[in-house]
């Protein structure tokens, strides 16, 4: 046998480095495109105010579908801010998940709920709906809560799609807080395509620390603590580089959870939220995306740069744990679904750009980077390479690592510009230094403890999903 | 001097009624939001409301149906961007005195403003 | 970029003992281009924030000024109109980001107001010769001015030649076209939709929500005859065209909507159905019915609803044997009007698809 350890050792380190380059690479090109993408939506703002003219307009009415489970403690608050959405046409639809405490009774009580004989069908299968209920009150007439059996938050969500009754529907965590104009923003790209748009979908921030009153944002504050700032500047290199980037090549694969909207009819034809994966959101449209292209029909995926929801991220790290564990599974599970796709020309853009991508920068790259590291240290061990060597590759994937977030709170700057206060930058700026050493192994061990759990633990699905339900909210 | 109660979001909207009204002789107070509102009729007294129907916190629906069933004797002026029939009629159905589209003229606005309190 | 490059290479390298590896000298020189870069970043993310602060101050000021000036240009009669107004013009409206703002302020106050206090406003543009600015905005090659100057002119009710406006109604970008649609409505004295004829791309529902809203509020000539687009070779100009009939109520066209129910395209047939019935025309009803089992899902929707509108549940009833097994979306549809029209009989018609169900399932 020709080959020694020293030439797999070799091997390996270049083939760690591609992968690095190509890394660089992509995030290199999504920064380029998403710096275009920015200008020109920051260049077609006219002086016009378009949302006055949008409210006295006659839009496509949507179905707001929300689900609970045990939410007791604030629903009263979270319906009453969704009931002063401003749209010219909604209904909003409550999906009691088989709450275990008050969620119920505490609508009933508070919006002088009824229950009605109400026609439905389950285009979707799902679990079995106890009851339909309408207010008394005619103030809340776009009310509509269903109580229903637990299934977890796909199933929640395909209960709200067979029942509910507009075309467009539009789900979100019923906790996060969306801004005043959301809805008439996030319509927009429905409206203005001369293809069909299947869904759209717009920015989510980091809402912990902020003065929220009566569901609404009064004052943009940074997280007080590190675990949530990290996620701030995480959300910026997402959605102001990554999905800007996608959605200019038309690539998006994930429109979050937390807030967007869907063309309800191909919805139910690509049969719904798949309550079998953790990652119903990102499968879902997926599938949507994969049935359009399968039966040949143009269309398109909306993109809204504007920050229009906000929402609150893990304040704990067991708690991060437990949501980048699932995060990873969510991708796994839908890319194995999918894996037709991946490289598949004939999916255009997803299968040659996007699934791949996925594949290799967001589901494998938590795995190479441990494996990597795992590597390092062994031929470090067994004195393969020198501690300089080690040491000057890490300054150079720490380096670069920081000059991305960077780059990504530049992007911040230019385009929204949130954060108002001058000292909120340097904190995010001290923030993106200490992310790499702090924050990063962090998430990138529980992405791999995902990748184990997924191939072990079964049967620890159906738990998970619904613990998760209150909180399952994707970047 | 008769004392308006103005509900209104629009900055350039809030200042130009202030200014057309105040000229007009009258007292106005400004509530840029519904909760503010709900606030400012809990405390005071007012001889006309003019409100918009898109607020935040408190929507003008409900603050129509406050002011209708607490203070059935203060007239309500809306003034909102809809045109919707189906809107307008449900403000008229309401009890409001008056509805006002937007773009207003303000000559209009002062003119009915004043007939309702005459 | 290049140029750091080099000079970075160089001084790294000069500097570093030569008897350090190769590979630890390139860690050592991208860790560097690395941290410069984002350091660079940095000085740029305060340098941005600095100027955008100073920047929004001159635009808050410049702004708070206007709205002082405007309010007592329009509504105090002691107002010295000819002083003040020279005043800030020769004051306050010398840089480009000045004009820029005292229009924006203009077409705000504008865009909420009418009557005689608009015109004064529209004066008050040429009086400043903000015109002259949008003009030479509209000659500049950045779409976005062309877009904005379009806006801003259009508002004001000012003429420019319409044969440099045309081209732009297929400009590349949305924003662009869209204006020069705008322009065309608003400055037309009638025919405000003859562009239709000149483009080349579909109208999207935005365009046309914005379309109808100039034609309602900022078109004031005689209403043109919509009848005149019902066969435009662009299918979103027909849909539009049938809407605006129902719009604007010309009952007179009914018998030119009526050919549509067999347009080849399915939304076209929706619209038509739409149209007519929101027209009051009864007549249409027994049409419907006899169309209703061979249309498609969606237009058999329209039809519900039109049947809804115009009928009573004889009518309905007609159309109960003509749906498929497994039209559940239509026939939820078909019990809900069913119920609206017999109230007293909600219950038993909730048993009744109940019942359905169940003999299907």
């Amino acid at each position: 046998m020709g080959i020694t350890f020293d030439d797999i050792a070799n091997i390996a380190s270049w083939l760690f480095l591609v992968y690095g380059i190509l890394i660089c690479l992509g995030y290199l090109f999504s920064a380029i495109f998403s710096i275009f993408e920015i200008r020109d939506y920051k260049r077609s703002n006219n002086y016009r105010d378009e949302i006055a003219l949008l409210q006295a307009s006659e839009l496509p009415p949507v179905s707001i579908l929300a689900p609970a489970y045990n939410e007791g403690l604030n629903i009263v608050e979270n319906v009453r801010s969704l009931l002063t959405i401003n749209y010219p046409s909604f209904e909003i639809v409550i999906i009691n998940d088989g709450s275990k405490d008050d969620t119920m009774q505490r609508l009933i009580d508070e919006y002088d709920l009824e229950k009605q004989d109400y026609l439905f069908h389950y285009f979707i299968k799902t679990k079995t709906i106890r009851g339909v209920y309408k207010s008394k009150n005619t103030a809340f007439k776009n009310l509509l809560v269903i109580d229903k059996e637990n299934g977890g938050k796909a199933d929640a969500l395909n209960t709200g799609i067979n029942v509910c009754s507009h075309d467009i529907i539009c789900c979100i965590d019923v906790d996060c807080i969306l801004e005043y104009d959301a809805m008439l923003k996030l319509i927009k790209p429905f409206l203005n395509d001369r293809k069909k748009v299947i869904a759209s979908g717009g920015v989510i921030r980091v809402a912990n620390s902020c003065v929220i009153e009566d569901g609404r944002i009064l004052e943009v504050r940074l997280p007080e603590k590190f675990v949530a700032r990290v996620q701030v500047i995480e959300y910026f290199r997402a959605f102001l580089m990554g999905r800007m980037a996608w959605s200019r090549v038309d690539g998006l694969l994930l429109i979050s959870g937390a807030f967007g909207m869907f063309d309800k009819q191909i919805a139910i034809e690509a049969g719904g939220y798949n309550h079998n994966t953790v990652g119903e959101d990102m499968e879902l449209l997926v599938r949507m995306r994969r049935m359009m292209r399968e039966k040949n029909i143009p269309y398109k995926v909306g993109f809204v740069p504007d920050p229009l929801c906000w929402t609150e991220v893990p304040q704990s790290w067991e708690i991060l744990k437990r949501q980048r564990n699932r995060w990873t599974r969510g991708t796994a599970e839908t890319l194995l679904l999918h894996k037709k796709m991946i490289f598949n020309p004939k999916y255009g853009v997803l299968g040659l750009l996007s699934t791949p991508f996925w594949l290799f920068f967001e589901w494998m790259a938590p795995l190479i980077e441990f494996s990597g590291t795992v590597f390092f240290i062994f031929l470090l061990w067994f004195g393969l390479i020198s501690w300089k060597f080690f040491f000057t590759f890490l300054f150079v994937v720490y380096a670069f690592a920081v000059l991305f977030s960077i780059t990504a709170l530049f992007f911040e700057e230019y385009s929204f510009q949130q954060y108002k206060k001058p000292k909120y930058i340097f904190k995010l700026i001290g923030t993106a230094f200490l992310e790499p050493i702090v924050y990063h192994p962090f998430v990138m061990w529980a992405a791999v403890r995902g990748n184990w759990d997924l191939i072990i633990g079964k049967k620890s699905w159906g738990e998970m999903t619904r613990t998760g339900l209150s909180n399952s909210s994707k970047k | 001097m008769k004392k308006i109660l103005v509900i209104e979001d629009n900055a350039m909207v809030i200042k130009s009624l202030q200014f057309k009204l105040t000229k007009d002789g009258y007292n106005v107070i400004i509530a840029p939001d519904g909760r503010e509102a709900m606030k400012l009729l809990q405390d005071g007294e007012y001889d006309l409301i003019l409100t918009d129907l898109n607020l935040p916190f408190v929507t003008g629906n409900e603050l129509i149906a406050y002011v209708k069933e607490n203070l059935p004797t203060v007239p309500i002026i809306v003034l909102s961007t809809s045109t919707q029939e189906s809107i307008i009629m449900d403000a008229f159905n309401m009890g409001v005195e008056d509805f006002i589209t937007k773009p207003f003229s303000p000559n209009e606005l002062s003119l009915r403003v004043r007939r309702l309190l005459s | 970029m290049a140029v750091i490059y080099s000079i970075d290479l160089q001084w790294i390298f000069g500097y570093l003992p030569d008897d350090i590896p190769f590979v630890i000298k390139v860690n050592i020189m991208m860790t560097i281009i690395f941290f410069v870069f984002a350091i660079f970043f940095v000085g740029f993310i305060v340098l941005l924030r600095l100027y955008k602060i100073f920047r929004n101050r001159k635009k808050e000021e410049q702004r708070l000024l206007l709205e002082d000036l405007l309010n007592s240009y329009l509504f105090d009669e002691d107002f010295d109109k000819e002083r003040e107004l020279k005043k800030f013009k020769d004051e306050h409206l010398n840089k480009s980001l000045e004009i820029k703002i005292a229009i924006k302020e203009i077409l705000l106050f504008h865009s909420n107001i009418k009557g005689e206090s608009a015109i004064q406003l529209r004066e008050l543009f040429l009086r400043w010769k903000l015109d002259e600015f949008c003009k030479k905005q509209l000659a500049d090659r950045a779409w976005y001015s062309k877009s904005r100057a379009l806006f801003s002119l259009s508002e004001m009710l000012i003429k420019v030649d319409l044969e440099k406006i045309k081209p732009l109604l297929n400009h590349k970008q949305d924003e662009v076209r869209q204006q020069a649609q705008l322009y065309f409505i608003k400055l037309a004295e009638d025919n405000p939709l003859e562009f239709l004829d000149h483009i080349d791309k579909p109208l999207t529902l935005w365009e046309e929500i914005f379309i109808e809203d100039a034609l309602k509020n900022e078109y004031h000539g005689p209403m043109p005859d919509y009848s005149n687009w019902l066969h435009s070779l662009q299918n979103s100009v027909v849909e539009f065209a049938i809407r605006m009939i129902a719009k604007f109520n010309q009952f007179e066209n009914i018998s030119e909507l009526l050919p549509l129910l067999d347009h080849p395209s399915e939304e076209v047939r929706r619209e038509a159905i739409r149209s007519l019935s929101a027209l009051e025309h009864q007549e249409i009803i027994d049409l419907l019915i006899s169309k209703f089992e061979t249309e498609t899902n969606l237009v058999k929707k329209t039809i519900l609803d039109a049947i809804k509108h115009l009928g009573g549940y004889n009518d309905l009833l007609m159309l109960k044997d003509k749906m498929q097994d497994n039209e559940w979306d239509l026939k939820i549809k078909y019990y809900s009007i069913a119920q609206d029209f017999l109230p007293e009989k909600k219950q038993s018609i909730y048993t009744q698809y109940e019942k359905e169900k169940a003999l299907l399932l």
